[in-house]
């Protein structure tokens, strides 16, 4: 990384970056609390667009429009060239290979209705590792190594990303 | 540079307990000085732990030490989980060293009783992961250790035998432990009958949340010369961390390695100079039977490690309880019992060097404390 020392006229404006962001996330912090409460999944500028994208029903990746790194969860800093704010919400077949999987007994109460919960490690033929719900047909009968899909569905009256087993 | 001991070490019998942290606390700093043999005068510097939201007492090291009339020059807080522990101990001895002050007393104290387990899974560990995109599936640090236990066996490594294996020895060993929770040896067949809490895992290859406390005392050279055969060196730690959290960015790596624990025992042999075969006993820092088989393979041990190696004689987690926050202390208690040659029947025999590997799973994080003598004997029954 090469040293950049900022002048006084640049750290004024990266300041007024930062503050001008401020006034859109608030706008986006309403929305998302409308939609999702001030609990888990909490709000970030960086993800409200993937949480929004889940609630039509799409499962989306971010790709760096920098780099061109795909990586998930969305976040405002490229983990890989560090440029912020150039992630771009990028579709995604969802197929991946089930890395392993349990089911849960012991849960928060938040949770208790889908007791025993099927959870489940995917890695995505992008590079991306996603742990969810295994959910579906055949879910029971599944094994370490199972292809699966990352789909969203409605659980406990919230749109979710889950993994469906598929032939 | 200043040599700095831990001088005294002191615990509570795991158990379910009304009595408040802050109360539990100061017993053990009481019996620890006791142990050390130092007048409260002399302990100038405390660091304790960050309590809970769940905990009454806030700024809860300088009211206990205020408690207590200890006339401290200086006091700080930690999080006492597997890192922090770590950090508290290469402070202290900081302490001692900057401030040149004869004694300091780390201390902590969990009481999991006051949070029931599906509570504590909503409002905690629901969030040491990532709150939002791993949280919210009901993810917890048993669940993942499940997660890894699945893979291994999938790939033939290990069999849900080995786990229950894991825990019949563990059990066994802390029959023998005053300050254990449980002290009923158990079967193989009882573990594998079990019922299952997170799969494979079943509840007794789980540890009982309980409640728990300790306090260890550190001090100056000129104060460990006082008994030197009593006081015990902490060597460099070694430490390694992956950089990663849990699941998003290990695509690609079983769930069930743990590089950082490799090249911690590296760093820490590299750091000490010493190698597997000087070390007698370990206590690894263990919640779950799998978790063991696995760090001991990162740790490079081979996989009949139960039979050949001295590995958690207090019985871990897993036999003697996990009062999460006041862990660590019962790791250290045990090493300096070993050490000292004051286990009583848990005594291994010529121990010079003891292990404590405080390891954090898929959080990918692992510091190991290696521990000796401080007059560099080897350790005899007493």
């Amino acid at each position: 990384m090469i040293l950049h020392i900022p002048t006084h006229d640049q750290l004024e404006a990266v300041a007024d970056a930062v503050r001008s962001r401020e006034t859109e996330a608030r706008a986006r912090y309403e929305i998302h609390k409308f939609h999702w409460g001030t609990g888990a999944p909490f709000f970030s500028e960086a993800t409200s667009a993937f949480w929004e994208a889940i609630r039509s029903g799409r499962f989306m990746l971010n790709r760096c429009s920098a780099c061109r790194h795909v990586h998930f969860p969305p976040r405002v800093v490229c983990p890989k060239c560090w440029q912020e704010d150039t992630a771009e919400p990028v579709e995604t077949p969802g197929l991946g290979k089930l890395v392993t999987f349990t089911e849960l007994h012991v849960v928060s109460p938040a949770l208790k209705e889908l007791t025993p919960i099927r959870m489940a490690v995917v890695d995505l033929e992008e590079g991306v590792r996603i742990l969810t719900w295994l959910r579906g047909p055949g879910a029971e009968g599944t094994a370490v190594g199972d292809p699966c899909r990352i789909v969203v569905e409605t659980v406990l009256d919230r749109p979710w990303f889950v993994a469906h087993r598929v032939e | 540079m200043t040599q700095v001991a831990i001088v005294g070490s002191g615990v509570v019998p795991n158990g379910i307990y009304v009595q408040p942290e802050d109360d539990l606390i100061m017993r053990c700093v009481v019996a620890a000085a006791c142990d050390a043999g130092v007048d409260k005068e002399e302990i100038r510097g405390v660091i304790g732990m960050t309590p809970r939201p769940s905990t009454a007492q806030h700024y809860q090291a300088q009211h206990i030490a205020s408690r207590l009339d200890l006339p401290i020059d200086e006091v700080c807080e930690f999080e006492l989980s597997a890192m922090g522990m770590c950090n508290a101990l290469v402070h202290a001895a900081t302490m001692i060293r900057e401030r040149n002050l004869p004694a300091v007393a780390v201390w902590g104290a969990s009481r999991e009783s006051t949070v029931p387990t599906t509570e504590f899974f909503g409002m905690r560990t629901s969030r040491t992961s990532d709150a939002s995109f791993v949280g919210p599936f009901g993810m917890t640090p048993m669940s993942w250790n499940a997660l890894g236990a699945r893979e291994m066996i999938a790939a033939g490594e290990a069999t849900e035998r080995d786990f229950a294996d894991v825990s019949v020895r563990l059990r066994r060993q802390a029959v023998d432990n005053p300050f254990a929770y449980f002290r009923k040896p158990v079967t193989a067949e009882e573990v594998l009958s079990s019922r299952m809490v997170s799969s494979p895992l079943r509840l007794l290859m789980v540890c009982p949340r309980t409640d728990g406390a300790g306090c260890i005392i550190l001090a100056r050279e000129d104060v460990a010369k006082r008994n030197p055969q009593r006081a015990i060196v902490h060597h460099p730690q070694g430490a390694a961390h992956d950089g990663i959290n849990v699941i998003s960015e290990r695509a690609g790596m079983p769930m069930w390695t743990l590089p950082s624990v490799t090249r911690a025992i590296e760093d820490a042999f590299n750091r000490t100079g010493l190698s597997h075969r000087d070390i007698g006993v370990i206590e690894p820092w263990i919640p779950f039977a799998p978790m063991e088989v696995m760090v001991m393979r990162a740790l490079g041990y081979p996989k009949e490690y139960g039979e050949t190696m001295c590995v958690s004689p207090s019985g871990g987690p897993i036999g003697r309880g996990y009062p999460l926050l006041a862990t660590g202390f019962y790791s250290w208690h045990e090493l300096i019992q070993q050490l000292r040659g004051e286990a009583g029947p848990r005594q291994r025999d010529g121990v010079r060097f003891a292990m404590a590997v405080n390891e954090t799973g898929n959080y990918n994080g692992c510091v190991i404390d290696i521990f000796s003598r401080f007059d560099g004997t080897a350790a005899r029954q007493r």
